[in-house]
């Protein structure tokens, strides 16, 4: 990141950044407690100089939004309203509440998997279950079943649609914790509890296509200024624990120190 | 997402049947937008160990049946933090303003059957259901300037220090997340929907509360004087009835009555030095 350069934190939309909580970085696998808030001043104070150089040397001066047609406006409002069409045309008060297609019902059942096998301790078989269930949440979330057709005040078809993104951000988070076949932060693999800086000092890379479909990379990290060591958060007895390690054999394994993540 | 106990067990099976156990009715005061008539719907919620009102508003989403049957449209609501600091659930529930969020069900209706009722509050306008627009709350701290005045461009130097015992009077103001019980609860905050009106009707305890908790800030009290403008105007301080309502029911237990006795004082004082041109 060089200071000033106008693609800091810009997201795969240009002119669209991402600052603060919603980026999640600079903290690595951990956040240590109470350290949101830096990286929020961070990306005001180091990335803001970036939009501003955005907005006078590249698109918005070259380009305005006035001088783009507006036929591309209209078609994302058409592509908008047709999703918003759909969600209103598959009202239908007999079957809103069968739990196959009823979103909210959906929703609670993603909640219940989520917690149970991607929370504190995950495990390659238990890991695999949900991808399973995810794919079963996400075939019955495609059909969904409303009951509210009004135009106005309806929440079912925001939350329709909220089922919908959390489905594929759950799906990453499971595939993530599913690869990474170590333990790391506050990722915790009960199947494998060290640590594996051979093969994992990485960063996952998700990418999700315009089917919703998710994809999985890993990116190295360039590691040359700062080597890296046992995060031992200043206990002495776990600091001479060695790093990189072997993964250890699968088994049940001490819970893992963990910090709050807030 | 929620305290209310899930229904999915784990696999991927069909969700379990409801908790085995009792079930409480919501009766509901619903509406389907502004100024559309009001109608009552009454629910038979299945609940489990720690339901409040917003699982079981949620219960009703996923299986939008009447008690006798019937279906219908899942009932609206509002929320955002479900841990009672953003006020955004507030709606009147078995008769008094409080948030949906952290109503236990055990609590409010122990026994099998037992009723709770729900109604959106009446001094905000309905945007559907128990959802209202609280827009005139904020608009009441806009008119006290309830906020510090520093946008970042000079700086200040060093903080202001501050005494414990500011501080702890603060602390307790500080605790305001405009939630409205204090408004719903006072028989001088009625229902106002022309935003035109605002300006001179009464501004509620909660800013005359913020007005005081800026002002003991030695920063915000750079705009003081703004601030008892504001409060000694048509709508300010003295139209507060003294009816002692809001205290009472004020989540945050803030001393309400205690602010708009002070804020009444500082805006005395204010217009007698203004009347000998001191302020
Ligand atoms: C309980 C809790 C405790 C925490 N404690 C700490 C702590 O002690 N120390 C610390 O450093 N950090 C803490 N954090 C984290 C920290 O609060 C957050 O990282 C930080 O507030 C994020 O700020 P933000 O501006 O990036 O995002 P947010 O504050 O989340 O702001 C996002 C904004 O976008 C708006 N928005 C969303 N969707 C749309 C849309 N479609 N259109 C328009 N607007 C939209 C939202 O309404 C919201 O106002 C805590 C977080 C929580 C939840
Ligand atoms: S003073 Fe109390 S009741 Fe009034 S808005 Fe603030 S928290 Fe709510
Ligand atoms: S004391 Fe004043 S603000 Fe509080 S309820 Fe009574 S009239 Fe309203
Ligand atoms: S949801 Fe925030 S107070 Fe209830």
């Amino acid at each position: 990141m060089l200071p000033g350069a106008p693609n800091n934190m810009m997201t795969n939309v240009r002119g669209l950044y991402a600052f603060g909580e919603v980026n999640f970085a600079y903290h690595g696998a951990n956040r240590l407690g109470a350290n949101a808030l830096l990286s929020c001043l961070f990306d005001g104070l180091f990335c803001g100089a970036s939009v501003d150089a955005y907005v006078r040397q590249e698109e918005p001066s070259t380009a305005p939004a006035a001088s783009i047609p507006q036929a591309q406006y209209d078609r994302v409002v058409d592509q908008e309203t047709r999703k918003l069409e759909a969600l209103l045309g598959s009202v239908d008060p007999a079957r809103a509440a069968d739990p196959a297609t009823n979103p909210y019902a959906i929703a609670r059942e993603l909640g219940a998997e989520m917690t149970e096998a991607c929370t504190v301790v995950r495990r390659e078989d238990r890991l695999r279950r949900c991808l399973a269930t995810l794919a079963e949440l996400r075939d019955r979330a495609a059909r969904p079943c409303l009951a509210d057709p009004a135009g106005w005040g309806n929440q079912s078809v925001v939350f329709a649609r909220a089922t919908a993104d959390m489905l594929v951000l759950a799906e990453a988070l499971a595939k993530g914790a599913l690869e990474r076949r170590e333990s790391r932060g506050a990722h915790y693999r009960s199947d494998y509890p060290s640590r594996d800086d051979t093969q994992f000092m990485k960063t996952t890379v998700t990418r999700c296509d315009a089917h919703g479909q998710t994809s999985l990379a890993f990116e190295p990290i360039d590691a040359d200024l700062i080597a890296p060591t046992a995060r031992t958060y200043g206990k002495k007895d776990s600091a001479a624990a060695p790093t990189p390690q072997p993964p250890a054999p699968p088994g049940p394994a001490p819970q893992p120190a963990m910090a709050a993540t807030h | 997402m929620t305290a209310h106990s899930p229904l999915g067990n784990g696999t991927h099976a069909r969700p379990a049947p409801p908790p085995q156990g009792r079930r409480v009715v919501l009766r509901i005061k619903r509406c389907d937008g502004p100024v559309k008539p009001s109608y009552w719907q009454d629910f038979s919620v299945p609940v489990g160990p720690n339901a409040n009102v917003i699982s079981c508003l949620q219960t009703i989403c996923a299986s939008p049946v009447t008690a006798d049957g019937r279906a219908t449209t899942p009932v609206a609501w509002d929320a955002g933090c479900l841990e009672e600091v953003c006020g955004s659930c507030t709606m009147v529930i078995n008769g008094k303003a409080r948030q949906s969020c952290s109503c236990l069900i055990d609590e409010h209706a122990p026994r099998d059957g037992d009723v709770i009722t729900l109604e959106p509050m009446s001094k905000f306008p309905v945007v559907r259901d128990l959802v209202v627009n609280r827009d005139r709350a904020f608009h009441a701290l806009r008119r006290v300037r309830a906020w510090v005045p520093i946008d970042g461009t000079y700086a200040l130097g060093a903080g202001p220090r501050e005494t414990p015992q500011t501080q702890e009077t603060r602390y307790a103001l500080s605790q305001c997340m405009s939630c409205g019980c204090c408004l719903e609860a006072c028989p001088q905050f009625n229902l106002q929907p022309d935003p035109a009106a605002w300006e001179t009707s009464f501004i509620g305890a909660h800013a005359i509360s913020q007005a005081r908790l800026f002002n003991l800030h030695q920063t915000g009290s750079r705009m003081a004087a703004e601030r008892l403008e504001a409060l000694m105007g048509p709508g300010g301080v003295s139209d507060c009835g003294n009816a002692q309502n809001c205290v009472k029911v004020c989540p945050k237990k803030i001393p309400l009555t205690e602010s708009i006795a002070a804020m009444g004082r500082a805006v005395t004082v204010h217009s007698v030095k203004k009347f000998f041109s001191l302020a």
